[in-house]
This record gives C-alpha cells, sequence and structure tokens, in this order.
C-alpha cells in the first residue's frame, strides 16, 4: 500500500518517464488491447463482480445490515459451527455479516473510485496550468505539490479532521486533495516536454491560437499518463479510505464500510475470528482488482512495453511486471 | 558542478524552513475550514461566552493577515497554547510522546531496510532463480494488504489465540514488535524493488559494460562497484519512507493501542483537542524535513558527485 507518495512519486512517476514515449494508439485499439491480456481480462471480472455487488447489494443481502438481533450474537460461519441463516456468522450485535459487507463494500469503492476520478481532474487541470505557466503560477503549484506530497497524508488527515470533524463529504474531499499533486507533478513535466516537439511547433507556426493549440494537441497527449496514474492509484485510495474509517476519522455512524466494520471487529478479537477476516478479504479483493486494473491499464497504453522488447533501461520494468504477475 | 558545503547547507536549511512554514500555513488554513477557528480554539462544548472570550484572547478578531503573522510566529516560538485534555503545554506534549513512537520506527525501519536490501540484491544477483522471485512476489503481496488488517490478523494469531506477545498497549519491547512489523510489511517491497531497479539500470552503464568486458565477474560487479553507486537514491528514498511510516504510525498506533505521537495525534482530533494536532502536525512536518536535510548531507558525503545530482 502504501506509499502513495512513495509509489506514486518514485516508482510510478519514473516508469512514466522513461515509458511513455510514444503513441499508445487510438482509444480503441487500447481497449482491445486491455481485454485481450489476461491480466486486463481479470481484472474486469473481478470489478464486474464488485459492482453488481455494489449495484445490487441491497437485494442480494439476505438480511438487513443494521438490525440487531441479540439472539444471534457472535455466530460462526456456517461449517463452522454457524447457520445457514447466516451464512458468514453475526457480529458482536447480532448483524448478519455477509449482508454488512454487500453494503459495506458500497463506500469503499464508490468513494475510492469518486476520489481518485475527481483527483485526477484536478491534478491534471493543475498540471497543465503548471506546465504551461512558467512564471509565478506554475513554480506555485509545483511548490504546493512539493509541500503535500512532503507531510504524511495520515497527519494532514488530522489537521483537517480536527477542525471539521469526520464524515462522508469530509472523507471525500480529504481523498481528493490528497491525489492531485503526483498528477500535477507527471503531467507539467509531460505537458512542457510535449510543447517543445515539433507538430506543436508547427501549429503554433500555422496560426493556431495558444487554448486551440493546449486543447487539441497537448491535453491529448498527456491523458495517456493520467489514465495510467488514475487506475494506479483507486487501490491507494481504497487503503487510506479504509485506514481512515478504522481509525475513526472516516464515516460517521451509522453509516458503515469495510474499515468501520474492522474497528467494530477489532475490539471483539477474543470473540469471533469472523468479523475480522472476512472485510480484510473483501477489501484486500477490492484493492487487488484495481492493482491488476492499474498493470494491465498501463500495459495497454504501452505496447512495446508489454511485447518485450525492452532492453538495458526498460528491463527494470519487465521485472517488475513479471513480479506482479505472479504477487497477484 | 558540485556546489559548495555551505551553499549546500543554506539551500537546504532554506528548504527545511519552506517546509515548516509550508506546514504552519496548512494548519491556520485547516483551523478556519470549520468556519470558527474560537469555537475550535475553545475546546469541546463551550458557552458562547467562553468563546467570545477565546476570539478576544487570541486576536481572532483582526484581520487574516495580522492573524496569520501571529501564528507563524508562535509557530516558530513551539507555543501552540495548553491541550484542553491534559492543561500542560501541548508542544511537550507531542515531544514526549516521540520517544515510545521511536521505539516501534526504528526497528521497523531497520526491517524495512534489511529485509528490502536482502530481498532486492537477491534478485538482482540471482534473477533467473525462482527463490529471489518467490521472495520479492511475497513482498509484494503482502503489499497489496490494507496494512492495519495485517496488523488486527496478526494480533488474532499471535496474541489472542497463541498468546505469544501481548496484544496491546505499551509493556516493554515484546510490545513494540507487532506494530513494528506492521509499519515495516507493505514498504519492504518499494525497497526492493527500487534497489533491483537501480542496480539493474547501473548494470547497462558503460562503465559498466566496460569493467564486465574486462572479466569482472557480475556478482562482484554488483556488490563493489554498482552497490556504492547506488547508495544515494536508496539513502533519499529511505527519508520518503520515514515520512510515509511516521505518517502510518496514525494508524498503527490506536491500533495496538500503543501510547504515542500517533495515538495522541488520533485522541487530539477524536477529543477535538486541537492544540495537541497543531504541535503534533507541525512536529511531524519538521521530522520529515530533518530527515530529508539529513538524507541530503548524507548523500553527498557517501558520493559527493552522485549525491548532488540525485538530491
Amino acid at each position: 500500500m502504501t506509499n502513495l507518495t512513495v509509489t506514486l512519486d518514485h516508482e510510478a512517476a519514473a516508469e512514466l518517464d522513461s515509458s511513455l514515449h510514444g503513441d499508445p494508439g487510438p482509444s480503441s485499439t487500447v481497449l482491445r488491447r486491455l481485454v485481450a491480456s489476461g491480466r486486463g481480462k481479470l481484472a474486469i471480472v473481478l470489478l464486474a463482480i464488485l459492482l453488481i455487488i455494489v449495484v445490487f447489494g441491497p437485494l442480494l443481502a439476505p438480511d438487513d445490515p443494521t438490525t440487531q438481533n441479540l439472539a444471534v450474537v457472535s455466530l460462526p460461519p456456517w461449517l463452522f459451527g454457524g447457520t445457514t441463516a447466516h451464512l458468514l456468522g453475526t457480529d458482536q450485535y447480532g448483524r448478519d455479516i455477509l449482508s454488512r459487507l454487500l453494503i459495506g463494500l458500497r463506500p469503499s469503492l464508490l468513494i475510492g473510485l469518486g476520489a481518485s476520478t475527481v483527483g485526477a481532474l484536478i491534478g491534471l487541470t493543475f498540471g497543465i496550468l503548471a506546465g504551461t505557466s512558467r512564471r509565478v503560477l506554475g513554480p506555485l503549484i509545483l511548490r504546493l505539490a512539493e509541500l503535500e506530497l512532503a507531510l504524511p497524508f495520515y497527519v494532514v488527515a488530522i489537521a483537517v479532521v480536527a477542525s471539521i470533524g469526520p464524515g462522508l463529504l469530509q472523507l471525500f474531499i480529504l481523498l481528493t486533495l490528497w491525489g492531485w499533486p503526483t498528477y500535477a507533478r507527471t503531467i507539467a513535466s509531460q505537458v512542457s516536454r510535449v510543447r517543445t516537439l515539433d507538430f506543436v511547433s508547427a501549429a503554433r507556426l500555422a496560426g493556431s491560437r495558444p487554448a486551440q493549440i493546449m486543447l487539441r494537441h497537448v491535453v491529448p497527449n498527456v491523458l495517456a499518463p493520467t489514465v495510467v496514474l488514475w487506475s494506479g492509484t483507486i487501490g491507494y485510495v481504497i487503503v487510506a479510505e479504509s485506514a481512515l474509517d478504522f481509525i475513526g476519522l472516516g464515516l460517521k455512524p451509522p453509516a458503515f464500510s469495510l474499515g468501520t466494520m474492522l474497528t467494530d471487529a477489532e475490539t471483539q478479537l477474543g470473540n469471533s475470528w469472523a468479523i475480522v477476516i472476512f472485510p480484510g478479504l473483501l477489501l484486500a479483493l477490492l484493492i487487488i482488482a484495481f492493482n491488476v486494473l492499474g498493470d494491465a491499464v498501463r500495459d495497454a497504453l504501452n505496447p512495446e512495453v508489454s511485447e518485450g522488447k525492452r532492453t538495458g533501461r526498460r528491463k527494470r520494468h519487465s521485472g517488475g511486471n513479471a513480479m506482479k504477475e505472479n504477487a497477484t | 558542478m558540485t556546489a559548495s558545503w555551505p551553499r549546500f547547507l543554506v539551500s537546504r536549511a532554506l528548504q527545511l524552513a519552506a517546509l515548516v512554514v509550508g506546514a504552519v500555513s496548512l494548519l491556520f488554513i485547516a483551523l478556519r475550514l470549520s468556519g470558527s477557528p474560537a469555537a475550535v480554539l475553545s475546546g469541546p462544548n463551550a458557552s458562547p461566552e467562553v468563546i467570545h472570550a477565546t476570539t478576544i484572547r487570541l486576536g481572532l478578531d483582526r484581520s487574516w493577515g495580522v492573524q496569520y503573522l501571529d501564528f507563524l510566529r508562535s509557530g516558530f516560538r513551539l507555543d501552540f497554547g495548553n491541550s484542553f485534555a491534559s492543561g500542560t503545554p501541548a508542544f511537550s506534549d507531542a515531544i514526549h510522546s516521540l520517544p515510545s513512537t521511536l521505539r516501534i520506527m526504528v526497528p521497523g525501519l531497520v526491517l524495512i531496510v534489511v529485509l528490502g536490501v536482502a530481498v532486492g540484491l537477491a534478485a538482482a544477483l540471482y534473477p533467473s532463480r525462482r527463490w529471489p522471485r518467490f521472495l520479492e512476489a511475497s513482498a509484494f503481496g503482502l503489499q497489496a494488504l490494507p496494512f492495519f488488517w495485517l496488523g488486527i490478523v496478526l494480533v488474532l494469531l499471535l496474541a489472542i489465540d497463541t498468546q505469544v506477545l501481548p496484544a496491546t498497549g505499551n509493556s516493554g519491547f515484546s510490545s513494540t514488535i507487532l506494530p513494528a512489523i506492521v509499519l515495516a510489511t507493505p514498504q519492504i517491497a518499494a525497497v526492493a524493488r527500487l534497489l533491483r531497479g537501480e542496480l539493474l539500470d547501473a548494470l547497462s552503464e558503460p562503465y559498466a559494460v566496460t569493467a564486465r568486458s574486462k572479466g569482472v565477474s557480475r556478482r562482484r560487479l554488483l556488490l563493489h562497484h554498482l552497490a556504492p553507486n547506488v547508495l544515494p537514491t536508496m539513502i533519499s528514498f529511505l527519508a520518503v519512507i520515514f515520512a510515509f511510516t511516521l505518517g502510518a504510525v496514525v494508524v498503527v498506533e490506536p491500533l495496538f493501542n500503543y501510547q504515542g505521537l500517533g495515538s495522541l495525534l488520533v485522541n487530539g482530533v477524536q477529543e477535538r483537542d486541537f492544540p495537541v494536532v497543531e504541535a503534533g502536525v507541525f512536529l511531524v512536518a519538521i521530522l520529515v524535513g530533518l530527515t530529508n536535510v539529513l538524507a541530503d548531507v548524507v548523500s553527498r558525503l557517501v558520493a559527493p558527485e552522485i549525491g548532488e545530482r540525485a538530491a
């Protein structure tokens, strides 16, 4: 996990820099490559299942996730001495764990996906601004980005939540604000690189206005790195979301997520293992699904990388990909 | 061109000052996000009269510019007011919570370096063997797990079921083992991967190719010629890892009910003890800034030319 700062800043940015040269091709080709790759298929199937759960969760849930039933407190799962009425057992208030998982997945997935997406758009905008304006705005944006990257995210979150309190909206804003510096820095360097390329000079000489050049020639060329960063970030945002929920800085009761389920579970470790294991496994599955998607998207946008044409400097990426394949 | 030492140190000192000013500014803005800093600073459940008194006492009715300068000055004097909970100066509360945090962070960082370097070196030295790949793949798998969940599962296995280690609290060395492991686990893969990548990159540099063609073995080349060259990169990366681990402490300490800077901050938020939060966040910013400066200085000492480039 971790290291949003670490991973994004050092690995992803370095990888983007050295691997995202050359044209990824039209988006339909990229999509086809994504679907054709083994990891792409795996990610799509996993995410489709998780999305179905998110959409139809309330219909699939065998029980009401918030109804307490003190007659069936801390039941073990079925096959471990429990009943078929509560397949994954119940928590300390007799609530059905399976039903809570199906509903608790919603905030984790939706906030993770939503905050990464909005963060990507903000980062893209700031990155383009920073790459375009060389005098005041650009350096200011990059300095701000550096500052935010230097301070640990959870500590920034503490400062903000201390003032405005926990809650869904606060959580969303925090996670949105967290992502932008990495995008801004990567996009800014890409923008300034693209701006020196021949086709941009040609467009300028042909009389295109700056705004036109930006939209028609520069932005399309920085979309690929944005998408790569975005797909690689979602998993980390989900970890951060659940971690903030877990320490009580995220959702407020009665709202619950996989993270707050683990908070409840921690007080009951001696009574039941089911309430600890299942939310964590589902969370891990969600994170792995998005990480696999991130890898698959990166490869689909870098055909030369995945076709193994690399030597020397690019060797490390093939190694990294092979490792990730093993890991997931 | 390598800049002179005094210039180098001055530029790093300026960077550190910028980070501290930035952190104080962040706190200044955060405090005002709620719309009523006086209410936040009066502590929980304060009456309107108390809030009004706070407004006057702290000068919160003055213009924002004046307030900001005042805030900066109190930051540099390390004066964040008294904790609502303990009544003692907030910054001294934060400083006093630091040693127990370091007791889990330092072993955690040692674990990260030892295991990360071992796995990364093995992967670079034996690229075709299975076991280094297996090690790196496991480190990667662990990285994908939510680290706090790993902590709960470890407590379940080692502290509740088998009672090998204490689950929670600050009861000597044994209570630091699990938190240190949980802090370290997600970072091992990052270090291993960076080290392997840097080494393999260095392998294709002209001087490495020359050495190879003169008959230096791959193993000797990696350990004796290339390892010192990637040291500056690894040192700056370690500073990043330190910052991240310091952030993770905020999640890991409450998980183990371990009293340190992380728990102090989280309790501060839950009890709306804003002075403590301010002092704690400020302390974190100073620590992160100092670590970055230290990393730059060490990089420069071990490899003056390269250190300058990496920094």
